[in-house]
């Protein structure tokens, strides 16, 4: 037996490679989500939002050396023409300081010294929080997380919010500051008048603690849109109601009320039986398409994933085929618009699927919204 | 998003999950690969083998732990560049073979394996640095002594007699083992 084939089990504790940025990691995107054959939530980039990506990240990258302040690349981060467009995005001119020492009783952890965290401009709308943050000491790059205890004011329950990304923008050597970009998500945002958390960076052989920060929330639009239109399973033959589409300034939200969930839905076709016919109508035609055997088996776990995934492509399937209609008669599509899902985990009897859209948008500037061919213009919306 | 969290969306078989673990450790596992492939590799041979890592991930995501995804995913990478250069035949170092050591292909003989596998880790913590490193710089890594010796600043030659102190080492090991 070879050396090398002992050592197959051996755990990767050391690497002896420099770091590589290629290929990209949209790109491993793609085709593992290819592969996995992931279509009803896989991502596509339109050019336009390509180009634009493209763009921003040319602007961001020279913004420091160009001369750019915090606030207009924070701007161009977020798809900003200028301050005071959408009221959901808050400039913090005077910078305020918003965390505190907070030493970690942790051995793993070191205290930075002197650190301070800045608030440049936050975007809050509904459950989407982003946060854009100054931060020193720090280095040219760095890979920045959040933890601790988190605390929302106005919120007694803390419960399913996630840290969606954090990514340094650019680096100032002269101030030895970062401008960093914080995105959180979850319902609490919905209710919480601030949040607090501690921010982390991870070097090779420790982790640093910049002390605890609490971000203003502020309060943010949403449009409603009562629908009632039927959700065509694609998998198997049922069907549900799409109740709601909501719009804020940086989402559409897709909600759907199922009348049978998981398990009425498996008791009303066969028990266990019901496992099997829907992991096959699901996995199995992914299989197929890749010109594979299905499994012959599956589990309730396994099926559960399949009937909650089958109603996320339902949505998704008609989302994108609508769009956000402008006052001036422009449409903001969805096609291909990056969504997350929440509903009652593994019931599925209701779920919502959230779209980002590709750019903020002014909520006083839309018209109202098109599912496929059916309008509903703002106007039609009842007054609360 | 912390790792408990991706693993969390991941068991859920929610893309999102994978799609945040890749863009945590794509440079990580495309460094093993392209390590691994050398100079003469191709970029689509190294985006490939990426992807095929977090095929896996997702395939295996529920028997991983959070604070052992980084772990498993080098793993991961390092033994699908090492297959590839097999079936391309183009896998250096015929020659080092250990006889007498299972190949598994029974169930009893996975069992042994895995205790040789736990064999073997022991031994080669046991070899102390530098040589543990050259060691698995040349066998795990598959990097030429040439390499090795440009990147550790050492005569090829101390590299050639750094590797057979640990092959012996490991021999010793094993063979001891097998005499018990």
């Amino acid at each position: 037996m070879k050396i090398t084939d002992l050592l197959d089990q051996y755990p990767a504790d050391f690497m002896p490679f420099p770091a590589v940025d290629t290929p990209d990691a949209d790109t491993t995107i793609a085709r593992t989500m290819k592969k996995l054959a992931l279509t009803p939530r896989r991502r596509h980039i339109p050019i336009k939002m390509l180009l634009a990506a493209c763009l921003t990240v040319i602007l961001t990258a020279t913004a420091a050396a160009v001369g750019f302040t915090l606030w207009e690349q924070a701007r161009q981060d977020a798809g900003l023409a200028s301050a005071g467009d959408i009221p959901e995005y808050v400039e913090y001119t005077d910078l305020p300081a918003i965390s505190t020492d907070n030493p970690l009783e942790n051995d793993g952890i070191t205290e930075v010294e002197g650190a301070s965290i800045e608030l440049v401009s936050t975007i809050c709308a509904g459950q989407n929080v982003t946060a854009y943050l100054r931060v020193s000491p720090a280095g040219e790059d760095g890979e920045w997380d959040i933890g601790g205890k988190p605390e929302a004011g106005g919120v007694s329950e803390i419960d399913g919010f996630y840290l969606f990304g954090i990514r340094q923008l650019s680096y100032d050597a002269a101030t030895s500051s970062a401008l960093i970009c914080l995105e959180l998500r979850g319902a609490i945002f919905e209710a919480a008048s601030s949040f607090s958390m501690d921010l982390f960076r991870s070097e090779a052989d420790s982790i640093l603690h910049f002390g605890r920060f609490t971000l203003p929330i502020t309060p943010s639009e949403t449009v409603a849109f009562p629908v009632a239109l039927p959700l065509e399973n694609g998998f198997i033959p049922e069907t549900a109601t799409l109740t709601e589409v909501a719009v804020g300034a940086s989402f559409v939200r897709f909600t759907m009320d199922n009348p049978q969930d998981f398990a009425q839905w498996c008791e009303a076709n066969g028990g266990e039986d019901a496992w099997f016919q829907m992991g096959d109508a699901y996995w199995g035609a992914f299989d197929r398409a890749a010109g594979q055997e299905p499994a012959t088996s599956y589990t309730e776990l396994d099926a559960q994933v399949a009937y909650q995934r089958s109603w996320s492509g339902a949505i998704c399937d008609l989302a994108y085929d609508s769009a956000v209609v402008l006052l001036d008669g422009t449409e903001i599509a969805l096609d291909g618009a990056q969504s997350s899902l929440r509903g009652d985990d593994d019931a599925v009897s209701w779920m919502t699927e959230e779209f980002t859209l590709p750019s903020l948008v002014d909520l006083s500037q839309v018209a109202g919204i098109r599912i496929g061919e059916a309008y509903f213009p703002v106007a039609s919306v009842p007054a609360a | 998003m912390d790792e408990a969290t991706m693993l969390r969306l991941l068991r859920r078989r929610d893309p999102e999950g994978l799609a945040q673990l890749i863009r945590r450790y794509n440079g990580y596992a495309a460094a093993i690969i392209r390590g691994i492939l050398g100079q003469g590799r191709r970029e689509e041979d190294v985006e490939e083998l990426v992807s095929d890592v977090f095929v896996a991930i997702w395939h295996h995501a529920d028997s991983l732990k959070p604070g052992k995804v980084k772990s498993y995913l080098g793993t991961t990478a390092r033994n699908m560049a090492k297959s590839f250069l097999r079936k391309k035949q183009i896998l250096p170092m015929d020659l080092d073979e250990i006889p007498g050591l299972i190949a598994p292909d029974t169930p009893e003989e996975h069992y042994l394996a895995r205790e040789q596998a736990e064999m073997v880790r022991q031994a080669v913590e046991q070899m102390g640095e530098p040589n543990r490193e050259i060691f698995l710089r040349y066998y795990y890594y598959l990097q030429t002594t040439e390499q090795i010796a440009k990147d550790l600043h050492l005569e090829p030659g101390a590299i050639r007699a750094r590797l057979m102190r640990g092959r012996n080492a490991l021999k010793a090991a094993i063979w001891k083992e097998d005499s018990l």
